[in-house]
C-alpha cells in the first residue's frame, strides 16, 4: 500500500504513522508529577518533578548542578555517568523519580575544597581538551579505582571503553588513571 | 574537570523558552501542506513558526564564491516549498520546556509530493537526474579542470600506468557537546545576544547580520566553553537563524539544543569523495604525472561561508602530497545530493587526497616489486623551498628525513621478515605507511584565491596591560580544547618575561575580543600567536618610550627585559612594568604630552603566503583475522614536524586525538544513507567511534624544522593527525592480505567486507 501511495505522491511515512497513533489511547491528557527527596553530594533536596524527566536533566535543571553533561540521551557515550548509592550509572537512562530516597554523587561532589587525586592526575597528564566528557570520565575512573587494584593498561582501557572522548584519543586519560592506580597501590603498601 | 564548565546549555537566563524542530523525514519532495494547528494547542507551547512567519524579516543566506565555475544556492532556514534532505527543519516549536516542545512537534502534520532522491555521486550529474536547486544545473555546485605540466608527455614516457578508484565514506564530526544556541533580544538597546557553541564567533556574527538583515553592532555573539568542534561548528546553520527568529517572534529568550539523532543527521558531514586516479610511472618507480577525477558528495546545500567547493578543491590541491610530481591533471566536481550538507571537518579534503596518492604509492611498489618505503624515497621532495605542481609552496620540511627515521624506528627490514614468517603460520600482519604535508595557516592571497566571501587573511590580538601591571590578552580565535589559554599565555609570558600567572587570555565574546576569524584550518598558533607577538612588541615599545620620558633618557639607551625597562649596561637604573602601567593609567600628567594615556595595543598579523607546511609520516602495523575480518592495530607510529613547538603536551594531545578520528574513519565510522535516502546511522549504536579499548598507544616522534617565514617559526598542525590514518591502515591491510590479492581502496574498512573479500579470493 505504501508503494502505491508514494507513486501517487500523496502521503508520507509521517502521516501514516501519525494516523495509527491517533486511533489509540497513547498518552493521558496531562503529564504526571511526583515529589521526591534526594541527597546530592551530601545535601538533601525535596523537589516536585515530572515523571518523564531523566536524572541528568533533573540534576542540571532542578538542582542547578550542570557538571553532569548530556551527550547522547541513549546511554552510549557515558558523559552523564555518576554515582547513585555508590553505583556508577548513566543518568540519562534513569528517571529522576527512580532516585527518590537515594544518595547521588556528581562531579561537583568531588574535590570541593581541593582537587580529588583523579582530578589532579587529569590536570597533570593533560587528560582533557574540550572537557565535555570529563565529568563522566573522572567519575568512571574514581569508581574503577575504588573497585579494582593493580590495574594493567589493558584493564584500564577495557573499563573505560564505554566512555566516549572525541578529543583526546584517550591516551593521557589512561596515563592519568594508571598514575593514580600506582599512588593508591603505594599507599596500601605503607 | 570540576564540573564548573560553562557550556551554553549550562547557562540560566530568566524566561527562557525551549525549541524543538519538526523535520522532514523524506529526502526529496515538494512540501504541499503544513498543519501546525494542533501543535499550537499543546499545553506549554508558546508558538509554532514556519517559513512564512519568518519571510517578512529574513534575508537569503547564500555562500558566495567569485570563481566563475561556481553555482550558488540559498541555504533554506525553514523549508518553503521543497525539502531536500532527511532531517531538514520545516517548522520550529517554542514551548516552556523541551518536553512540551517535542510534544508539539509530534502534533505537526506535513504532506509531501515525493521526488526521486539524488544519492549516487556519479548519477547525480546525469541529464535525467532530478534537479535539487534550480540555481545549480546538473546538481554541480562547482566544476573545474586544470592541467599543469606536460601531462601527455608524462603518460607517453611512462613504463607503466597505475590506476585506482578510491572511495571514502561519509563521516560525522560528532563533537561530544551537540550544537546549542540561545538567543535573547534586548529591546531597550535594540540588540540580540546569541550564546552559541561555535568556533568563530565574529564570522558567525557576520553571517547572522546578513541572514537577519541587522547591523553587526546590534548582534553580540558569545561562545563560552565549546565541547568540541573539529570544524562542524564553524558555519551558520538553519537552526541557528530559526531559533533567533523564533526568539524575536515569541518575545522570549529561546534555546535550542540538538539531540544526538539530530546531530548525526544534520550537523555537517564530511569525507565522502571518489578519486579516480591514474599515474604515469617509470620502471624504477618514479611518478612522472598524475591524472585524477575527484567527485565530492556535498549534500543538500552549500555551507556558509566556506561553500561546497572546499572539500573537493582542497583535495585536488593535495593529491601530489609530499612528492616531486611535475605533471598533473585534475577534473574536480562538487556535487549536490539529497543528504546532509558537507563541510569542513578536521583535515577536510586532505584525507581523500592522501588516501589516493598513498594507495597509489603502495600499488606502484606492488607492481614493481619494490618496498613501499623505497618508492616514496624515490619520489619525495628533498629541497626547499619547493612549489608543487598544484601551486603549494613548501617553505621548509623534513619529508625525506621522516622516511629514514621511520625505517629505523620500525626496524622495517626485520619487521617484514617477521611478517613473512607469521604468514606461513596463517597469521596475517601488515605494515602501511602514509605521508602528508599539512597546509596550515593559509596566507591571505592563498585564501583569497579560493574565491570565498571571507578571506582568512589575518588574525587579531589586543593586549592590555592593566593598571597593576598584569596582562590581558584578547584574541579573535576561539579555543575548543586546544589549550589556547595556555599557549597564547606562554607566548605573551615569554615576550614580557613574566610568569605565566600574570597573563589572562580572553576570547569568544564579540563584545570583548577584537574581530577575528576563529579557529579552523590549523591557523590559530601561527596567526593568533603571530598577532600576540606583534601586540606584545607594541606594548614594549610604548613602555620604553614612557620610561625614557620618566628617566630623562633617550629611547635608544633603554632596553625592555623581564617586566622592567632598564638602561643598557646599567640594570640598576630601571623602572618596573607595574610602575610604568600605574603611571600610564593613573598619572597621565607624567607622560609625554603627545602620548595617549593607557597601555593597550591591538595588532593584526598577516601570515606569510601561501601558509605554513607541516609534514608527517604515519605507520600502522595491523593483524587481520581472515575469518571474521576483525582488525587489530598492533602498533601506530607518528613522526611529526610542525616547526617550533610551543607546548609539546598540547601538540601530542592534538595528534593523538586526530589519529583517533582517522582510525575511526578507517575502520568504524560511516554516516550511511540507504537507497531511499534515509540516514541509517543516527544513534551511537550505529555510528561507531573509537573507544578507549579500540585505540592503540600512539608513539610520537618530533622533528622541529621551523618555518623561516612565520613569526616564531610556528606552523599549524591541529588537523594533521586525522589525515594519514585511513591511508596508513588501508596500506597495512592490503599488505596483510597480499597472499589473497585483496586491495583495500575504500573506507570504512569493515570486517564483513574483509572476510568476504578473502573468501572470494584464492591464496597466492
Amino acid at each position: 500500500m505504501l508503494e502505491n501511495e508514494r507513486a501517487t505522491g500523496s502521503r508520507s511515512v509521517t502521516e501514516i504513522a501519525m494516523g495509527a497513533m491517533e486511533t489509540s489511547e497513547v498518552l493521558p491528557g496531562r503529564s504526571l508529577a511526583r515529589t521526591i527527596e534526594v541527597t546530592v553530594n551530601g545535601r538533601r533536596y525535596e523537589r516536585r518533578v515530572v515523571t518523564r524527566k531523566n536524572l541528568a536533566d533533573f540534576l542540571r535543571e532542578d538542582i542547578g548542578l550542570t557538571g553532569t553533561h548530556v551527550g547522547c540521551e541513549h546511554g552510549v557515550c557515558g558523559a552523564c555517568s555518576l554515582l547513585v548509592d555508590g553505583v556508577l550509572v548513566r543518568s540519562c537512562l534513569m528517571l529522576a523519580v527512580q532516585c527518590n530516597g537515594r544518595a547521588i554523587t556528581t562531579i561537583e561532589g568531588l574535590g570541593q575544597h581541593e582537587l580529588h587525586e583523579v582530578q589532579q592526575a587529569f590536570w597533570d597528564h593533560h587528560a582533557l581538551q574540550c572537557g565535555f566528557c570529563t565529568p563522566g570520565m573522572v567519575l568512571t575512573v574514581v569508581d574503577l579505582l575504588a573497585r579494582k587494584a593493580n590495574l594493567t593498561e589493558t584493564e584500564v582501557r577495557e573499563n573505560l571503553s564505554a566512555n566516549i572522548c572525541r578529543c583526546t584519543g584517550y591516551q593521557f586519560i589512561v596515563d592519568a588513571t594508571l598514575a593514580v592506580a600506582r599512588q593508591v597501590a603505594n599507599r596500601k603498601k605503607q | 574537570m570540576l564540573g564548573r564548565g560553562n557550556y551554553v546549555d549550562d547557562l540560566r537566563r530568566a524566561g527562557v523558552a525551549h525549541a524543538a524542530f519538526f523535520r522532514s523525514d523524506v529526502p526529496h519532495a515538494k512540501l504541499i501542506s503544513l498543519d501546525v494547528e494542533q501543535a499550537s494547542k499543546v499545553p506549554g507551547v508558546v508558538g509554532v513558526y514556519s517559513a512564512k512567519d519568518f519571510a517578512p524579516f529574513l534575508k537569503p543566506l547564500i555562500a558566495r564564491n567569485s570563481l566563475g565555475s561556481f553555482h550558488e544556492s540559498e541555504i533554506p532556514i525553514l523549508a518553503k516549498d521543497k525539502v531536500i534532505y532527511v532531517g531538514q527543519p520545516v517548522a520550529i516549536v517554542v514551548a516552556e520546556s523541551r518536553h512540551a516542545a517535542e510534544d508539539g512537534v509530534d502534533k505537526i502534520r506535513a504532506s509531501y509530493d515525493m521526488l526521486p532522491p539524488v544519492l549516487d555521486i556519479d548519477q547525480a550529474t546525469s541529464p535525467d537526474a532530478p534537479n535539487i536547486h534550480a540555481s545549480v544545473p546538473a546538481n554541480t555546485y562547482n566544476h573545474f579542470h586544470v592541467v599543469a605540466g606536460d601531462i601527455d608527455r608524462a603518460f607517453a614516457d611512462a613504463d607503466l600506468t597505475v590506476e585506482l578508484e578510491c572511495r571514502n565514506g561519509r563521516c560525522a564530526g560528532l563533537p561530544l557537546e551537540p550544537r546549542v544556541v540561545l538567543a535573547e533580544w534586548v529591546p531597550l538597546s535594540r540588540e540580540v545576544i546569541v550564546w552559541i557553541s561555535h568556533q568563530a564567533p565574529h564570522m558567525f556574527r557576520t553571517g547572522l547580520a546578513r541572514a537577519l538583515d541587522l547591523p553587526e553592532n546590534s548582534i553580540r555573539v558569545i561562545a563560552p566553553d565549546v565541547g568540541g568542534g573539529f570544524g562542524v561548528k564553524l558555519v551558520v546553520y538553519p537552526e541557528d537563524v530559526a531559533t533567533i527568529a523564533a526568539s524575536l517572534m515569541a518575545a522570549r529568550p529561546v534555546k535550542w539544543m540538538s539531540d544526538r539523532r539530530e546531530d548525526l543527521m544534520t550537523t555537517m558531514h564530511s569525507r565522502e569523495q571518489i578519486h579516480r586516479i591514474r599515474s604515469a610511472v617509470t620502471e624504477d618507480g618514479r611518478v612522472l604525472g598524475v591524472k585524477v577525477t575527484i567527485k565530492a558528495s556535498n549534500g543538500a546545500y552549500s555551507v556558509w561561508p566556506m561553500t561546497a567547493g572546499l572539500d573537493s578543491g582542497q583535495a585536488s590541491e593535495n593529491v601530489p602530497g609530499p612528492y616531486d610530481i611535475t605533471a598533473y591533471e585534475r577534473d574536480v566536481y562538487a556535487i549536490a545530493t539529497n543528504k546532509a550538507p558537507m563541510g569542513p571537518y578536521r583535515g577536510v579534503g586532505r584525507i581523500s587526497a592522501c588516501f589516493a596518492i598513498e594507495r597509489t604509492m603502495d600499488e606502484i611498489a606492488r607492481r614493481l616489486e619494490l618496498d613501499p618505503l623505497e618508492v616514496r624515497r624515490r619520489n619525495v621532495v628533498r629541497r626547499y623551498p619547493y612549489e608543487t605542481i598544484a601551486g603549494l609552496r613548501f617553505e621548509s620540511g623534513s619529508s625525506a628525513e621522516t622516511l629514514d627515521k621511520m625505517e629505523r624506528i620500525l626496524n622495517l627490514g626485520e619487521l617484514r621478515r617477521e611478517h613473512a614468517r607469521l604468514r606461513q603460520q596463517s597469521i596475517y600482519r601488515g605494515v602501511g605507511l602514509a605521508a602528508i604535508v599539512e597546509h596550515s595557516a593559509l596566507g591571505p592571497n592563498e585564501a583569497s584565491r579560493k574565491g570565498i566571501d571571507i578571506v582568512l587573511g589575518y588574525e587579531t590580538a589586543a593586549i592590555r596591560v592593566e593598571p597593576d601591571g598584569n596582562v590581558t590578552v584578547m584574541v579573535g580565535t576561539h579555543c575548543h580544547g586546544q589549550g589556547h589559554e595556555t599557549t597564547f599565555a606562554q607566548i605573551a609570558a615569554d615576550e614580557f618575561g613574566v610568569p605565566l600567572e600574570f597573563i589572562k587570555v580572553r576570547f569568544g565574546d564579540t563584545a570583548v575580543a577584537p574581530y577575528g576569524l576563529g579557529t579552523w584550518a590549523s591557523r590559530s598558533l601561527v596567526y593568533a600567536g603571530g598577532a600576540v607577538i606583534l601586540a606584545s612588541r607594541g606594548i614594549k615599545e610604548k613602555m620604553v618610550r614612557i620610561a625614557a620620558h620618566l628617566m630623562g633618557r633617550k629611547v635608544e639607551e633603554l632596553l625592555y627585559g623581564d617586566a622592567a625597562v632598564a638602561v643598557r649596561n646599567l640594570p640598576s637604573e630601571q623602572i618596573s612594568m607595574q610602575e610604568i602601567a600605574r603611571i600610564a593609567y593613573h598619572k597621565s600628567t607624567s607622560l609625554p604630552e603627545d602620548m595617549d594615556p593607557g597601555l593597550e595595543v591591538t595588532r593584526r598579523y598577516r601570515a606569510p603566503d601561501p601558509g605554513s607546511f607541516s609534514n608527517s609520516l604515519h605507520a600502522a602495523i595491523v593483524e587481520v583475522d581472515i575469518k571474521t575480518g576483525a582488525v587489530s592495530i598492533l602498533r601506530y607510529v607518528v613522526i611529526e614536524d610542525c616547526g617550533t613547538l610551543v607546548n609539546p603536551l598540547i601538540v601530542d594531545g592534538q595528534i593523538i586525538g586526530g589519529v583517533a578520528q582517522g582510525i575511526g574513519q578507517a575502520l568504524l565510522e560511516h554516516a550511511a544513507y540507504d537507497e531511499d535516502g534515509q540516514p541509517t546511522a543516527v544513534t551511537l549504536a550505529d555510528y561507531l567511534v573509537p573507544s578507549c579499548s579500540d585505540m592503540p598507544r600512539i608513539e610520537i616522534h618530533h622533528i622541529e624544522t621551523p618555518s623561516p617565514l612565520s613569526l616564531g617559526g610556528f606552523k599549524g598542525m591541529g588537523e594533521g593527525g586525522a589525515v594519514n590514518p585511513p591511508a596508513a591502515i588501508a596500506n597495512a591491510l592490503t599488505d596483510a592480505l597480499s597472499p589473497f590479492g585483496v586491495a583495500v581502496n575504500q573506507t570504512p574498512i569493515i570486517p564483513e567486507w574483509i572476510a568476504m573479500a578473502v573468501a572470494a579470493a584464492k591464496p597466492a
